[in-house]
């Protein structure tokens, strides 16, 4: 086994720069991204009034955009660090996806702050070719383009990985373990974890790129010639597949830095078991058909479609979260774990993404998602599963990587500030929900308004947490020996 | 990657933009309708001088118009659809050309369906659609020659549609002295300015 | 090359189907439909290319020599299919013989046989690449067959080109489950085979 692993793992060498670009990158572009979204909220707050409505809505669309491409990409490193442990992949590849991403990121960028364009990340068909005014169809179609070659980018990656998977395991179904699930092979033990939830992110990943390929070249065909008008509904179904899928796949890759670092800290192996495999192979099958949930709304939509979007919303996060929230509490437990900025974060991930459930489920049942879609409730609960799940797990591998978690006083209390202000953050967003507060209103009402400062406080406390963890890393990592073994 | 490959590159796809540079007209025309507008407006085309039947049963010549500009839609008289709205259009058109006398504008709608589209079934299509003898013209080709030539010379497609009628191009096309001098959509709003700007 | 007599038979077969098709009673059999151009001729002339790279040594070494990466091919094989996807160039195809002889000359060579060469020599990651681009210029190019307000071709009536999109998203739709399949399950062959690098 340790001879048949030095041959298929990717050299020490070739893992580490390109994983350190990525990282630096990505906690910039949070931290940046962050105080993008303050800003919003100080608006929606009337505190910071230099904000007006056309310019909150090319900072939501730069919030929304930016924050799930790079939620992507810091996934991805983490993601592309591990399982480059088992398999061999090609750093150069990673490397050209990142330049892709980043001349996609211009693009995107430059559709917004030059163009003006400002339809929300989701681009939902038909509103960028209606812009009454405000952007026009150059800036529109540069916004989709960009979408388009970061979906490239992602795919060579995805390729590259599932090759490489393919050479080492023979095919995407063992990786995943299904041959073990199903009893035609013995239960292999050791089969890495990273393997198979790398191997879901793929699965799941490449189907929504595929629709993106087809959804974002028929609204450039749309943009260019406007008689040619692809059914609304079906377009919107593609777009919250591709979406949906995207942005989901970013936790199921995160958690990765948990089933690979908590192990070290408890210094007990996680070990793969048949619920584990269950429970990966069932997220792999709703996450591809859970995304109906967003649209409930759709009278038009066949009832069956929000029916199964409504019963997979309330399962789907739970199998993959259950294993992986009692596998880590088992490693805990008992086993003298010692508390520093990495591990403190990793479990904080685990914590969101455990009660991110809550509100999740709720949202997710039709009678409540018809009153409570447009409110701020929405924003709440993604902001639950992304802000104290996902960014937590991306910080605590960058703690890890960068300095082995141990950042001192500073980095302890870092935590705690983000910890706190991501927790009131959601608060104020899931309060403002349950009072009706609509989401996407530049403007609010004089009573709503203490809820938007509260919550452009709690981001600003965020920013300072995230910046007190992400700036000793960021000075670290260019000579940091990244090792995790 | 080799300087002789990057080279390589940068000619293949210099010489495939140019191509669908030149087919598409610049990229502007994706369809041969609109292509066909295109070069007609880069060019204008020389058309013979087509000898036709009119509602009246009299035969006329295009050169009979010397100093007009005709607006020329070919139709076929039983046609349910296209041909109808484009009646309706020259009906407007019509009404145009009325309050601005000075125009030397006349319209003039051309049968493809010669065979079937006698005089008689031609008067009664300018009446379906209230036209005026003196502004609109309907006729048709004297013979399949000129039929033919119509055809040939204007670009203009016609194929069966499987229902006993044509499916045809819709385009309305503005003649003068014998010179095909630029096709229009039916439905462009511009189209009674263009007239009162004298074609 | 000539050992195997029924191969040589092939290619005569391909290559008659391939000249046929500029003359009248042949080309207005392909022509007569939309479907018939699209999906049966179309195919079969880029066959015809693709499989004279296959089975073409000379062939093979003079590419070797002028495109060694294979990426000028892809770009070439691109662009003309961008071309001939084009609705004017089918519809000039059907009536313009100078057209018609270019379809017949560069579906086979500059479509065909420049897309086989640049698969042949693409790396897994790139065919994947044109494999799902492909994939999804079917769906895409379906869709809008099937929407177009209208009439793309003068040449093919609107119901022709909405069956036609149906026939090109219905390939689409079986083709996503082949590739599904044979991608989460495939390849199909042991493993720890050893890879030709």
């Amino acid at each position: 086994m340790a001879t048949q692993q030095a041959d298929y793992a990717t050299p020490e060498t070739e893992r580490t720069p390109v994983v350190k670009l990525y990282l630096a990158i990505g906690l910039i572009v949070f931290a940046a991204l962050m105080l993008v979204g303050v800003l919003m909220r100080a608006a929606q707050g009337a505190s910071l009034s230099s904000i007006g409505p056309a310019l909150f809505y090319q900072l939501m669309t730069l919030h929304g955009a930016g924050m799930v491409g790079t939620a992507g990409l810091a996934a991805l490193a983490v993601n592309w660090y591990f399982l480059s442990r088992y398999v061999r992949l090609n750093p150069r590849v990673f490397l050209g996806a990142l330049i892709l991403s980043l001349v996609a990121v211009a693009m995107i960028v430059g559709a917004i702050l030059i163009g003006k364009f400002a339809a929300g990340w989701t681009f939902l068909y038909p509103l960028p070719a209606n812009p009454l005014g405000q952007w026009g169809t150059g800036a529109a179609l540069f916004f989709v383009a960009g979408l388009l070659v970061l979906g490239v980018a992602f795919l060579l990656v995805y390729l590259d990985m599932g090759l490489a998977i393919v050479r080492r395991y023979g095919s995407i179904a063992r990786a995943l373990g299904l041959p073990m699930l199903f009893g035609r092979e013995p239960l292999d033990r050791t089969h890495p974890p990273t393997v198979v939830a790398s191997a879901m992110v793929l699965i799941v990943n490449v189907a929504g790129i595929a629709a993106g390929a087809v959804v974002l070249v028929m609204t450039m065909l749309h943009l260019v010639f406007p008689a040619l008008a692809p059914d609304a509904l079906l377009m919107k179904n593609l777009i919250y597949f591709f979406g949906h899928v995207f942005i989901n796949a970013t936790i199921y890759s995160a958690v990765i830095a948990v089933y690979e670092i908590l192990p070290l800290y408890a210094r007990r192996p996680w070990k793969v078991s048949r619920p584990f495999l269950a429970a990966w192979l069932a997220v792999t099958l709703m996450v591809l058909a859970v995304y109906p949930h967003h649209l409930l709304m759709d009278f038009a939509l066949p009832a069956w479609m929000a029916v199964m979007g409504q019963i997979l919303s309330y399962t789907s996060g739970i199998p993959v979260l259950v294993v992986t929230a009692f596998g880590g509490l088992m490693l805990i437990y008992r086993s003298g774990i010692r508390w520093d900025a990495a591990s403190s974060l990793l479990v904080l991930g685990l914590f969101g993404w455990a009660v991110g459930i809550v509100p999740a489920v709720i949202d997710g049942m039709i009678s409540v998602n018809l009153v409570m879609h447009n409110t701020q409730w929405v924003p709440g609960h993604f902001h639950f599963y992304l802000l104290i799940g996902v960014v937590p797990m991306v910080l605590g591998f960058a703690s890890y990587l960068g300095s082995n978690g141990e950042q001192g006083q500073t980095g302890r209390l870092g935590v705690g500030v983000f910890a706190v202000g991501a927790v009131l953050l959601c608060l104020t967003f899931l309060v403002s929900g349950a009072n009706s507060v609509p989401r996407r209103f530049a403007v609010h009402e004089e009573a709503w308004q203490w809820l938007g400062n509260l919550g452009a406080l709690s981001g600003g406390l965020v920013l300072i947490g995230t910046l007190m963890i992400a700036l000793p890393i960021l000075m670290r990592l260019p000579r940091a020996r990244l090792t995790t073994a | 990657m080799s300087p002789r490959t990057a080279i390589g590159l940068v000619l293949a796809g210099g010489l495939v933009t140019a191509l669908l540079w030149q087919r598409t007209a610049g990229f502007s025309a994706f369809t041969y309708e609109t292509w066909r507008r295109v070069e007609v407006a880069r060019e204008p085309v020389a058309v013979s001088d087509w000898r036709l039947q009119d509602a009246q049963g009299d035969f006329v010549r295009l050169s009979d118009w010397r100093d007009e500009t005709l607006l020329v839609g070919f139709i076929y008289t039983s046609c349910p659809s296209v041909c109808v709205a484009i009646g309706s259009r020259y009906q407007q058109l019509q009404r145009t050309l009325q309050a601005n006398p000075s125009t030397d504008v006349h319209l003039l709608s051309i049968s493809i369906d010669p065979a079937r589209d006698t005089p008689e079934h031609l008067a009664e299509y300018r009446r379906r659609h209230a036209g005026l003898q003196s502004s609109w013209t309907v006729a048709r080709p004297a013979d399949a020659q000129v039929l033919g030539d119509m055809i040939r010379e204007t670009g203009l497609r016609v194929i069966p549609d499987q229902l006993g009628g044509f499916s045809h191009s819709e385009s309305l096309h503005w003649i003068r002295d014998g010179q095909l001098l630029r096709i229009s959509d039916w439905r462009d709003p511009e189209l009674e300015k263009m007239i009162t700007d004298g074609g | 090359m000539a050992a195997e007599p029924w191969r040589g038979a092939a290619r005569t077969i391909l290559l008659a189907v391939s000249v046929a098709g500029l003359f009248p009673p042949v080309a207005a059999l392909f022509e007569a439909s939309m479907r018939s151009h699209l999906l049966v001729q179309m195919p079969l002339l880029a066959f015809c290319g693709g499989y004279w790279v296959y089975r073409s040594p000379p062939l093979k070494r003079w590419l070797e020599r002028v495109d060694p990466s294979g990426y000028i091919a892809l770009v070439v094989g691109s662009g003309w299919f961008i071309y001939w996807m084009l609705p004017i160039s089918l519809d000039l195809a059907t009536f313009d013989p100078g057209i018609r002889l270019l379809k017949i000359v560069t579906v086979p060579v500059c479509v065909g046989a420049a897309l086989t060469w640049s698969w042949l020599r693409l790396g897994p990651i790139g065919r994947g690449v044109m494999l799902l681009e492909g994939w999804a210029i079917l769906g895409r190019l379906g869709w809008v067959y099937l929407i177009s307000p209208v009439q793309l071709c003068s040449n093919y009536l609107i119901d022709d080109q909405q069956r036609t999109g149906s026939l090109l998203l219905g390939a689409a739709l079986i083709s996503a489950v082949g590739i599904a399949l044979w991608a989460v399950f495939g390849p199909f062959r042991k493993p720890h085979r050893t890879e030709q690098e």
